[in-house]
């Protein structure tokens, strides 16, 4: 994502209302990171299930937040997703940042193919923050309870 | 070694107006709901997700300041997820308790080992740079939850128990107990 994307993410999820970002780092979000950080809202978790939890009680608890990963995350987190956050009820939406096509690390490539895979099964939406109206769209699937939404860095 | 059933009765009679409790699958959970049928919506029992009850209780305590928040794990389950104790001591305030339920065993599963013989789980604890109590003896349990003050730092209290057979499983619909604990932190 160039700057006008990271600014559209930032704009999308501060006018969602989201306070908090739970993340283990992925490469090309550090202005995310920065923007929450300034807040003392930005958890750096150690493992993607465990940031998982981590939302899981911020939103029990009232709180509006999001868990950003990278697509290798997704594997980590499932069974968080899966017997805490989904049996429970529990909402708050999971943005999985994918690389381009053309990531110079075979192993990404390898994983990225089999995570989509993964997420079409999740019933993954997609979203982009090319256009300002990003934000609009990100409302609306916050409104519709989409739990995993994928975009491109 | 201390009993289960024994010592979780004695936490749950130490839950204040202000506690709030979240239970690990498995064996404690199921004890939990048993002993806590008047308190309910101050409980979140989890029936999965094992190694997450030290995030969930810090999500829960970052976001409800005013709430104190015990958190009952077993060692096997704590060891799921050792990073957990890292970020709880890195943003965790003094509203949470990690009470870790220490029989070295799998227990549910039919006993298996959980950690090596010269191993003990509440050095790991420490080298965290959590505060961490070991206890042995029940005295040491009510004195802790008896002189408990809101510090800066959440503490961790290693209890060494034996085996004991289980309570019936606790019969709830997973949703049902989180909006129910939601509405509840609501209230705080």
């Amino acid at each position: 994502m160039n700057t006008v994307e990271i600014q559209h993410l930032i704009d999308a999820l501060d006018w969602c209302g989201i306070k908090y970002l739970i993340v283990v780092p992925a490469t090309g979000l550090e202005a995310v990171f920065r923007h929450f950080e300034a807040r003392g809202h930005c958890v750096y978790a150690t493992r993607e299930e465990e940031a998982v939890a981590i939302a899981t009680g911020l939103t029990l608890g009232g709180e509006k937040a999001v868990v950003i990963m990278a697509q290798a995350g997704v594997g980590n987190a499932l069974n968080a997703v899966f017997t805490l956050a989904d049996s429970y009820r529990v909402h708050f939406p999971i943005l999985v940042c994918f690389r381009g096509r053309e990531d110079p690390n075979l192993v990404q490539r390898i994983s990225a193919a089999q995570t989509h895979v993964v997420l079409e099964a999740l019933e993954c939406a997609e979203i982009s923050w090319k256009s300002a109206s990003s934000r609009a769209e990100f409302m609306n699937l916050l409104e519709r309870r989409q739990r995993w939404i994928k975009c491109e860095l | 070694m201390l009993d289960r059933t024994e010592t979780l009765k004695t936490i749950v009679a130490h839950a204040t107006a202000e506690v709030c409790l979240i239970s690990a699958l498995g064996y404690i959970t199921r004890d939990l709901f048993s002993l806590t049928s008047d308190l309910r919506e101050r409980c979140f029992y989890c029936m999965g997700s094992m190694g997450s009850v030290v995030p969930l209780a810090l999500g829960v305590s970052l976001a409800r300041p005013s709430v104190h928040v015990f958190a009952l794990e077993g060692d096997g389950s704590l060891l799921m997820n050792l990073g957990g104790l890292v970020t709880l001591r890195r943003y965790a305030r003094g509203n949470v308790s990690v009470f870790v339920f220490d029989n070295r065993c799998y227990e549910s599963t039919g006993g298996q080992p959980s950690q090596p013989d010269s191993f003990n789980i509440e050095d790991l604890c420490r080298a965290t740079g959590l505060v961490t109590y070991v206890v042995t003896q029940l005295h040491e349990l009510e004195e802790f939850l008896r002189n408990r003050e809101a510090g800066d730092a959440p503490a961790v209290l290693v209890i060494k128990v034996g085996l004991s057979s289980p309570s019936e499983r606790a019969n709830e619909q997973p949703e049902l107990i989180a909006d129910r604990f939601t509405k509840w932190l609501a209230t705080c």
